[in-house]
């Protein structure tokens, strides 16, 4: 089997969604997908990527991987570049899943559980206006997610008395004010429900230390990004000042970056984003990683309907997950307009997914659109971002008369080299 | 003043170079440049920061940086979006030197001096010798090479044979042949072993007195290449693939890093290199930027240089310099007898040549004041699109209440909610 061509499908509804198809010979299509800057993603895709995956082999995700990293790692990693590397590699699982006739957790090692508990991240899309109404009638939204049996929710009670200092100055006031909701949710409903914190990384680390002391008679779930995880030393002090579990983090890419903060102790829970850290190859291996600490990963979902899939197979598959998270507003607001199955969810339980691969495709109507913007790229080169070896390596004469020269060489690499 | 468009121009040869100008409403255009992935860089550039600094003043680089950066950092920092603001950055510093009449070093706080040494970057397998002989009669002092890095290859640098280990320190032993210590060698590794092997390498190139060992190893592990450093008596150099002074950090502080090179156009442009500059004085160790890459990145290199009380040395690359470089710039890098002099225009010191854009391969595109921030919207994940309007407008007042310049000491170039 090889890769025939790369697509990318983009819709002006939503200028950060972008959906990676990859296509093969045997007319298997794998599904991937990433969120966040979506036009820069696709350069990557088809200008970068594709030439290398093109005529290639799907199944052998590890090296693809690898190669992929390693060509944008010669700049240093991350941002566009690695968010191409997380869709492709999920597009690839899914390929191998369908080939084989497994979903991919089945892959992973195999189901540890059948069904992950969700929490929900409130929103607001359509008729669900959760993240609205918490702040007016806080007790009714909880009891509204109990009602599903939803039993944890995650808001972001801070971000908005962040903005005027830009996060450098905290007043006791504004504190008491942005608190109010959660204080009315635990003298009304008392522990019914857990209540994650999530600050979008907008405070420095004294006024993050103040707002977890403040918070811990509320018992939140955890607290997430109150300061931006760029110094695991400030994160552990943070850790160190509150007895809540404080998570790292989405914004970490690849199990380099979690390391520090695991092996740190800069946070006792781990977030990986998968559509945004390297994908299910890489989420799979930042798990391994967090148990090898007797740390619980919670895989971070507010982005796109493949993402809550991808997650789906990890959570199966992985058994320090502790709870995944779910956005309900976008679930029943939009993602149903691209989903052609849906995910199963019960009592506040995401079920696992059944059919090989992926578990979905794509809804027809999608290609149907009038604000598409669709990208393919069938051939196969030397994409320039291998250009490094141009200056690196000796002229092809010289390389050539040096393999034929020494027996060891004669006998050709071990590995799977794209030259 | 006001930015008035952003431009971005390339060519198919050489595709990884891009450059970005910042044009204002009086007329000063600033020139920017990164270097890989361009087509990427391009649209991180028109997609999402462009549309942010339109309309907005250029002289407030420290905000625009901290914005761009933010909104790239959503969904975790790198790769063309940081080069992209590297570029940008580059040019807004270029508009401030020439609306002051300044070169940029001036703005930085002044020189501590008025040139620094370079070193050559690259030389053949076979003919090091040589190449080490015109470089000393040119009074260039140091050169740099990559002889373990094809020799990585077989095993993916899991593994060293002492045959191919001989074979890649041929060619330092040619050019300590050819001329003895006059000439200052690095060593590169292009990120391409595994530990064991790199303590190896550094332990058999001790005698050759290597100026540094710089990427021996890929940079994802801060204690590893700790303990490469602990092993060697040669400094080890770290490194152009680390963005922003937090991924340095962990290698300045931790020791593993006695020699520090950002680069600055992937790093986070010439007010991240400054800083990172600043953090490396801190731990007394150097910064010696690389410069591998276009032609306006060693200008930038040079007004850090100029200004940095801990800058070592200066990388070029000659046949870069003396070849493809004048077809782009005027004037090139006042580079000469191994010594890079301060440019003296204002600003960044050199322009994009007019021919470059008669050029039937150029590519050039422009985002203007009505351009939108397409998606990359924080604000949309950060609670912003949570808060009614009722919400809104008692901050708004709580605020106000406490300063009555608010609507001036508001972070006024966030824009993208």
């Amino acid at each position: 089997m090889i890769i025939s061509k790369l697509e990318t499908i983009r819709v002006g509804q939503f200028p950060d969604l972008i959906f990676v198809r990859v296509h093969t010979d045997t007319g298997l299509i794998g599904l991937g997908e990433t969120w966040y800057g979506a036009s820069t993603v696709e350069s990557a895709v088809h200008d970068h990527f594709g030439p290398l995956l093109i005529g290639r082999d799907p199944q052998e995700i590890e090296r693809h991987w690898q190669t992929m990293f390693r060509l944008s790692d010669h700049a240093g990693y991350g941002g566009a570049e690695l968010r191409a590397i997380s869709a492709i590699d999920v597009a690839l699982w899914d390929i191998k899943g369908q080939e084989l006739g497994l979903p991919i957790y089945e892959l992973l090692g195999g189901g540890t559980r059948h069904k992950i508990r969700l929490y929900n991240t409130l929103g607001v899309y359509g008729d669900i206006t959760d993240g609205y109404d918490v702040w007016t009638k806080p007790v009714e939204v909880a009891q509204r997610l109990l009602d599903e049996g939803i039993t944890g929710m995650k808001m972001s009670p801070t971000d908005f008395i962040a903005r005027e200092s830009d996060g450098q100055l905290l007043f006791k006031e504004d504190l008491e004010w942005a608190l109010r909701p959660l204080r009315e949710i635990r003298d009304k409903l008392g522990m019914e429900i857990e209540v994650a914190n999530d600050a979008h990384a907008k405070w420095n680390l004294p006024n993050a230390i103040r707002i977890v002391r403040e918070m811990e008679p509320l018992r939140p779930m955890w607290h997430e990004e109150l300061i931006s995880p760029l110094n695991e030393d400030s994160h552990a002090r943070l850790q160190d000042a509150t007895s809540t579990p404080v998570a790292a983090a989405e914004r970490l890419m690849t199990r380099y970056q979690h390391r520090r903060f695991i092996e740190s102790a800069a946070a006792r829970i781990t977030m990986p984003d998968l559509t945004w850290t390297g994908g299910i190859s890489e989420v799979k291996k930042i798990g391994i990683l967090a148990s090898a600490h007797q740390m619980p990963i919670a895989p971070h979902d507010c982005v796109g309907p493949i993402n809550m899939f991808a997650c789906a197979h990890i959570c199966m598959s992985t058994p320090n997950v502790m709870i995944m998270e779910y956005n309900r507003a976008m679930h029943n607001g939009w993602y149903r307009d691209f989903l052609d199955t849906d995910l199963e969810i019960e009592n506040g339980y995401l079920l696992a997914p059944q059919t090989p691969g992926l578990g979905t495709r794509l809804k027809s109507s999608v290609f149907e659109r009038n604000d598409l913007t669709v990208r393919q790229s069938s051939e196969r080169g030397e994409p320039w971002l291998m250009s490094s070896r141009r200056y690196t390596y000796p002229p092809p004469e010289i390389q050539v008369e040096y393999i034929a020269s020494n027996p060891r060489r004669a006998g050709g690499a071990a590995n799977i080299n794209y030259d | 003043m006001k930015i008035t468009r952003v431009e971005t121009i390339r060519v198919s040869d050489p595709a990884d170079v891009i450059w970005v100008q910042v044009h204002t409403d009086t007329g000063l255009v600033g020139l920017g440049e990164t270097w890989y992935a361009s087509t990427t860089v391009e649209s991180a550039v028109h997609d999402h920061f462009g549309p942010l600094i339109v309309g907005r003043d250029p002289f407030a680089i420290e905000r625009h940086w901290l914005n761009m950066f933010r909104l790239s950092d959503h969904a975790g920092y790198g790769g063309a979006e940081l080069r992209a603001i590297s570029a940008i950055d580059m040019a807004l510093w270029d508009i401030k030197g020439q609306a002051t009449g300044v070169p940029v070093y001036e703005l930085l706080g002044g020189a501590v001096r008025k040139k620094i040494r370079v070193y050559a970057t690259g030389a053949p397998y076979t003919g090091a010798g040589e190449l080490a002989k015109e470089l000393v009669a040119d009074g260039v002092t140091a050169m740099k090479m990559g002889p373990t890095i094809p020799v990585a290859t077989p095993s993916e640098g899991q593994y060293l044979s002492p045959k191919d280990l001989e074979r890649a320190l041929k060619p330092f032993r040619d050019v300590r042949d050819a001329v003895g210590d006059d000439i200052k060698i690095a060593n590169d590794g292009h990120g391409k072993w595994a530990l064991p092997v790199a303590i190896q390498i550094a332990n058999a190139m001790e005698p050759l007195d290597i100026m540094w060992q710089e990427d021996l190893m890929p940079l994802l592990n801060p204690e590893a290449l700790r303990q490469l450093q602990d092993s060697t008596s040669t400094p080890v150099c770290i490194s152009e693939r680390l963005l922003t002074r937090w991924q340095l950090r962990d290698y300045i502080q931790n020791g593993a890093a006695q020699v520090v090179m950002p680069d600055l156009i992937w790093t986070g442009g010439i007010s991240e290199t400054h800083r990172i500059a600043v953090l490396a004085s801190v731990h007394q160790v150097p910064v010696a930027p690389h410069d591998a890459t276009g032609p306006v990145n060693i200008f930038a290199c040079a007004h850090i240089c100029m200004n940095s009380p801990n800058a070592m040395i200066m990388e070029h690359v000659r046949p870069y310099l003396y070849g493809w470089y004048g077809d782009f710039v005027d004037p090139l890098p006042p580079i000469e007898h191994g010594w890079l002099s301060a440019p003296e225009n204002p600003g960044i010191g050199t322009r994009l040549r007019s021919e470059v854009f008669d050029r039937s391969d150029c590519i050039i595109r422009v985002t203007t004041e009505d351009a939108q921030v397409r998606g990359m919207n924080d604000e949309g994940w950060s609670g912003g699109d949570n808060f009614s309007d009722d919400m809104w407008r008692e901050m708004e007042e709580i605020a106000t209440f406490r300063s009555p310049s608010i609507t001036d000491t508001k972070p006024n170039t966030d824009g993208v909610s």
